[in-house]
């Protein structure tokens, strides 16, 4: 037996301290996951809550949503494209962040990794925005009382901003820790995570 | 034997698996159909997702300062590790539902474009590769290159389309269709009528 392999326990002991921040954020998305999804299934969504039914249902009454539901192929179509951008959005969020928790491209300095991956990301959400409205608008009413969308764009919400705000700052400022790096990078991923997974729960939640 | 279908080796091989208890316990499952599902679509951003990323770096839209070798040793293998849970997902998505996606032509059509993305993916790390020395480093690769990755992006944008469209019904057997859509989907023709 090497000597490596009979000291596995203190390699992984000293892989966890070594990613406390990222394995630290993983519990956090976890927790906030474990208590935001069932509140949020059990209570009113916000547009019922504040009386926005009629609201949805006008904006959805227009002749974009109208010619959407009227379709047999644009729905589909639509949603098709609005797949390409979740492939170049993510693929895009994954890079990034991947190298912010020191793997994949970990030798390359950060601030390359977001110039080459920045415009991407913009290319990724202009599509999901232009392809996911309309999808909204032939929807309405069901968004109006479905969940999963109410939590989809919560995240949405944050996940923007939080990107385009805080990640993207860490990502290029010098002297940023490699803990802190690691909790921007997990947090990214759990913020797109949920946008993604509670879009798909959408279609199976009524 | 539903006569919607001709008979065929796949007809009576996707039948047994529909025979299967577990086959029908997964597609009749409340939630572990649906997370399946999901996982199956949401890996499209890790598979897809950095796979167009190293595609758009051999197409020199991206990472054009990164070595191809240093983007298909550390980016690539993510993308790989997305594929293997496409596969085990997709599998356990055919196992649910065999004789009705056998003969649904979307997913005929997903099978054909697959195996032009494996021959693509062959004719990459295999012939084009092979002088990749010359241009690992080149902002533009050359032509060859380039359109190596132009159609692993459009076929895999074609993976995804026929991919979506499996759920819809519109070409299913036993609706009214087309002489080609009836060969296409391997459905049977009744001939008294």
């Amino acid at each position: 037996m090497n000597a490596s392999a009979a000291n596995w326990p203190a390699l992984v002991g000293r892989w966890i301290v070594e990613h406390r921040c990222a394995l630290g954020s993983v519990v956090l998305v976890a927790v906030l996951w474990w208590l935001l999804l069932p509140w949020k299934s059990n209570a009113a969504t916000w547009c019922e809550a504040f009386g926005l039914a009629d609201f949805y249902r006008e904006i959805g009454d227009g002749g974009i949503g109208r010619a959407i539901g009227e379709s047999l192929w644009l729905f589909p179509v639509i949603e098709v494209v609005h797949l390409f951008g979740l492939a170049v959005l993510g693929g895009s969020v994954i890079v990034m962040d991947l190298r912010l928790l020191g793997v994949g491209l970990k030798n390359a300095p950060p601030a390359r990794v977001l110039a080459n991956t920045r415009p991407w990301f913009f290319v990724g959400l202009v599509v999901m925005i232009a392809t996911g409205v309309p999808l909204f608008l032939s929807e309405t009413t069901k968004c109006c009382f479905n969940h999963s969308f109410e939590v989809k764009i919560t995240a949405l919400f944050l996940a923007v901003p939080y990107t385009l705000a805080v990640r993207n700052r860490v990502a290029v400022r010098d002297g940023v820790s490699t803990c802190a790096l690691q909790g921007a990078a997990v947090l990214s991923l759990g913020l797109w995570f949920t946008v993604a997974a509670a879009g798909r729960w959408i279609g199976f939640s009524g | 034997m539903d006569s919607r279908y001709v008979p065929s080796l796949l007809h009576s091989f996707t039948q047994w698996l529909d025979s299967h208890a577990w086959s029908t316990a997964l597609h009749e499952s409340l939630w572990v159909w649906p997370l399946v599902e999901s996982t199956h679509v949401l890996t499209v951003s890790l598979f897809v997702g950095v796979l167009v990323m190293v595609d758009l770096r051999l197409l020199g839209f991206a990472f054009k300062d990164t070595p191809v070798s240093v983007m298909t040793a550390r980016v690539l293998p993510w993308s790989i590790g997305g594929f293997c849970l496409m596969v085990v997902t997709g599998l356990l998505l055919f196992y649910a539902n065999p004789v009705h996606l056998a003969h649904n032509v979307w997913f005929r059509l997903k099978v054909i474009l697959l195996v032009m993305a494996a021959v693509n993916a062959w004719a990459f790390h295999r012939r084009v590769s092979r002088d990749r020395a010359r241009w690992d480093s080149q902002p533009r690769p050359p032509v060859s290159v380039r359109l190596v990755a132009a159609t692993s992006v459009s076929v895999w944008a074609g993976v995804i389309l026929a991919g979506r469209m499996i759920a819809y019904n519109w070409f299913e057997c036993g609706r009214d269709q087309s002489a080609f859509i009836l060969w296409a989907a391997g459905c049977a023709v009744d001939v008294t009528s």
